[in-house]
């Protein structure tokens, strides 16, 4: 299908319901839909002409229509009973919020669907929601491109629902909260999720997000997840994202987040379809002394295509970031890691690391890894380095002549090529990491 | 005595360039044989080939190990029957621990004879114990192997390696090499307390010196892909004061 085809139609579906879509008698959130969907009549989807998006193409987005309706039932019991670990869990389907289960929470955690909050306390997550020309690409030939944004232009006008995680001051959460987007499909069906962790000053949490697409059988599934993340002075949250896909799922999932001074975000993904998928993480250190470390690991089989972006600003003097990406990939199996460091022209004293490495386990199998560094500033200290490389013939001999077969062998070294992203999680993140790519992912 | 290791008439190829050019020898069990030779001799490619590493075309002759066909074995079916090669340029593996690894190494080696494997308290027992007896600091079963390892560590570590697993065929391919005086005195005296009956030594050299230590059975001459000489630990000696050249010659 045309892509201005496909603009106008999207227009047209949102001309049809807007109406319906939640929040319609707030002014704010009406406003802000009404300029995302204005942006997108001009960005449209992104293809191959934007700079984020050029390493493949996303044909199954480009090429079809998606509606939003769908009529899909999900049976949940076939999820297994939360952790002990785990004080809340918020279970979407297609998009929206259909079951939250939570322990007794203390007081001043705020946990809900985002439809909830609009209904309800729509005072609570105004100016949460960030606007989608936030996060415009400013090229360094100063020129603001709109055009990585399209998908969240597009998320921005149609979102109905998502989860909002909301701490009070100095409120420390122990345990986690885990966020579950389940998708099936019948039809050709696109979902966009809205979600909102907000942390005051001092507070601190964990999060983990799962994402799984379930079936769609000869269909596809475009769903979009964009999750906007505000962590106040001396706040601390550690997200961790896991995305699985099937053959037929194009997920999209963007975090924007805003760190003020002393603030910590550990930040860990998962991507690991077997369809399309991506994660763009974009960071602003706004105040002195935060910190982000960003670390991902992308596993890819057979025809997968498997994408982090990353870009930290570094907006704030004494701001610090880590970022440790790998990937590993079979088959014919395509990925990608485009990670930038960009340090404004009063952030002196910066110190940002960025280390990209992939493992080819197969002739067939491609990756991309495009390391960027825009320093404006003057007194910085910033590193980065890729790599791309196949199992080492030496290593596997010398394990194997000590009595390892050769198949256990290929698994210690992809273990410990990967060990970098797990060294520093949290005992039940990496529970839950091993556990989701064991029943995902076969036998990582 | 029983027959170890008998290799009849090896020829060996690498990218199509003769190494080993009918090659023989034969160990006994208990016997600890010195193999020693000039640069570019072969020396480290008969390691590599009994350990069964890739990239070494065997083009004729044959290689028993206890009774068995060698050539015919997997490389770790090779080490869990007893084979054992200290490597000349120990492998760097980030990522690995080195005791998971010893670990990891032992109990496929059991699994395979089907033997009892090792639980993490007892394998931890005798690790601390192998460590003690080589003057080695337990910090290193954390650390991930050989990395950031000085080159006496290394070798260490390989002895450590071998102490664990026992094996009845012990390969030291230039284990000597890179080490001062102390560290190959520790190292000499790990290989010899393994020593006993039933294990027997390869042990790859240039240097007198590290026989001194370990006083071999025997004393081979390696040249141009065979041996060209055969003798007890004299042997050794009389390389110091002639050379290579001059025994290569004389034969």
């Amino acid at each position: 299908m045309n892509s201005q085809v496909l603009k106008e139609k999207y227009v047209e579906l949102y001309e049809e319901h807007k109406n319906t879509l939640p929040g319609k008698n707030i002014p704010w959130l009406e406003n802000l839909r009404e300029e995302a969907i204005d942006q997108f009549k001009q960005s449209g989807l992104p293809d191959t002409s934007v700079e984020e998006w050029n390493v493949y193409p996303y044909k199954n987005l480009t090429n079809n229509y998606f509606s939003i309706t769908g009529k899909e039932n999900i049976d949940l019991s076939e999820l297994k009973i939360k952790d002990e670990d785990c004080i809340a869990r918020l279970i979407l389907h297609n998009g929206s919020v259909v079951k939250i289960e939570a322990d007794k929470l203390p007081e001043r955690v705020l946990i809900n669907s985002l439809s909830y909050f609009i209904e309800n306390h729509p005072e609570i997550i105004e100016g949460n929601i960030n606007p989608v020309n936030k996060h415009f690409e400013t090229r360094l030939s100063n020129i603001i491109d709109p055009k990585s944004q399209g998908i969240v232009s597009l998320n921005t006008a149609f979102h109905k629902d998502g989860a909002v995680i909301y701490i009070e001051k100095n409120i420390k959460v122990s345990g986690y909260i885990e966020i579950i987007n389940l998708s099936n499909n019948k039809t050709n069906l696109m979902n966009h999720i809205r979600s909102l962790i907000i942390l005051e000053a001092g507070a601190k949490c964990k999060v983990i997000e799962k994402n799984i697409g379930l079936y769609s059988e000869d269909n596809l599934l475009f769903s979009s997840s964009v999750t906007d993340i505000n962590l106040s002075k001396d706040s601390s949250l550690s997200f961790m994202r896991l995305i699985a896909g099937n053959l037929n799922n194009t997920n999209v999932n963007c975090t924007h987040a805003d760190i003020e001074e002393n603030a910590i975000f550990n930040s860990t993904s998962f991507v690991c379809s077997k369809g399309d998928a991506r994660d763009e993480i974009r960071v602003n250190l706004n105040g002195t002394n935060s910190l982000v470390n960003l670390n991902g690991l992308l596993l890819g089989l057979e025809k997968s295509k498997n994408e982090l972006l990353t870009k930290v600003r570094h907006i704030a003097k004494s701001t610090n970031s880590n970022q440790n990406v790998r990937a590993i990939l079979n088959d014919k199996a395509r990925a990608s890691f485009q990670g930038k460091i960009r340090v404004e022209k009063k952030a002196d004293d910066t110190v940002a690391n960025m280390s990209g490495k992939s493992l080819l386990l197969n002739q067939s199998a491609r990756v991309n890894s495009k390391p960027e560094l825009e320093i404006l500033a003057d007194d910085v200290s910033c590193s980065h380095g890729v790599t791309v490389g196949s199992l080492d013939p030496e290593q596997l001999f010398y394990l194997s002549s000590r009595g390892i077969s050769n198949n256990e062998a290929k698994k210690m070294l992809i273990a410990a090529f990967s060990e970098i992203v797990f060294e520093n999680l949290d005992v039940s993140f990496k529970k839950n990491a091993q556990k989701f790519m064991a029943d995902y992912y076969g036998t990582y | 005595m029983a027959i170890s290791l008998e290799i009849n008439d090896l020829v060996v190829e690498v990218a199509e360039k003769t190494i080993l050019n009918g090659l023989s020898l034969k160990i006994d069990s208990g016997e600890m044989a010195a193999i020693m030779g000039p640069n570019g001799a072969g020396k480290s490619t008969l390691a590599s080939v009994l350990a069964g590493k890739d990239g070494y075309t065997v083009k004729e002759g044959s290689i028993k190990y206890l009774g068995k066909e060698l050539l015919k074995m997997s490389i770790d079916e090779r080490a869990a029957s007893g084979v054992f090669l200290a490597f000349q340029y120990p492998v760097e593996i980030p990522g690995v621990a080195t005791s998971t690894f010893i670990r990891t190494a032992l109990n496929a080696q059991k699994r395979m004879r089907g033997e009892k494997e090792l639980d993490a308290v007892e394998f931890l027992k005798l690790a601390r114990e192998k460590a003690k007896e080589l003057e080695m600091s337990e910090d290193f079963f954390t650390r991930s192997v050989n990395v950031g390892f000085s080159g006496g560590e290394k070798k260490r570590a390989e002895v450590f390696q071998m102490s664990i697993l026992s094996p009845t065929l012990a390969i030291l391919d230039e284990t000597d090499s890179g080490l001062d005086i102390d560290a190959l005195k520790v190292v000499a005296k790990g290989v010899n307390n393994l020593r006993n009956k039933n294990l027997s030594g390869l042990v790859i050299t240039h240097y007198q010196r590290l026989l001194d230590y370990l006083q071999p059975d025997t004393v081979h001459i390696l040249a141009n892909g065979k041996i060209v000489k055969t003798g007890d630990k004299s042997l050794a000696l009389l390389l110091e004061q002639k050379g290579y050249q001059g025994i290569i010659e004389a034969n």
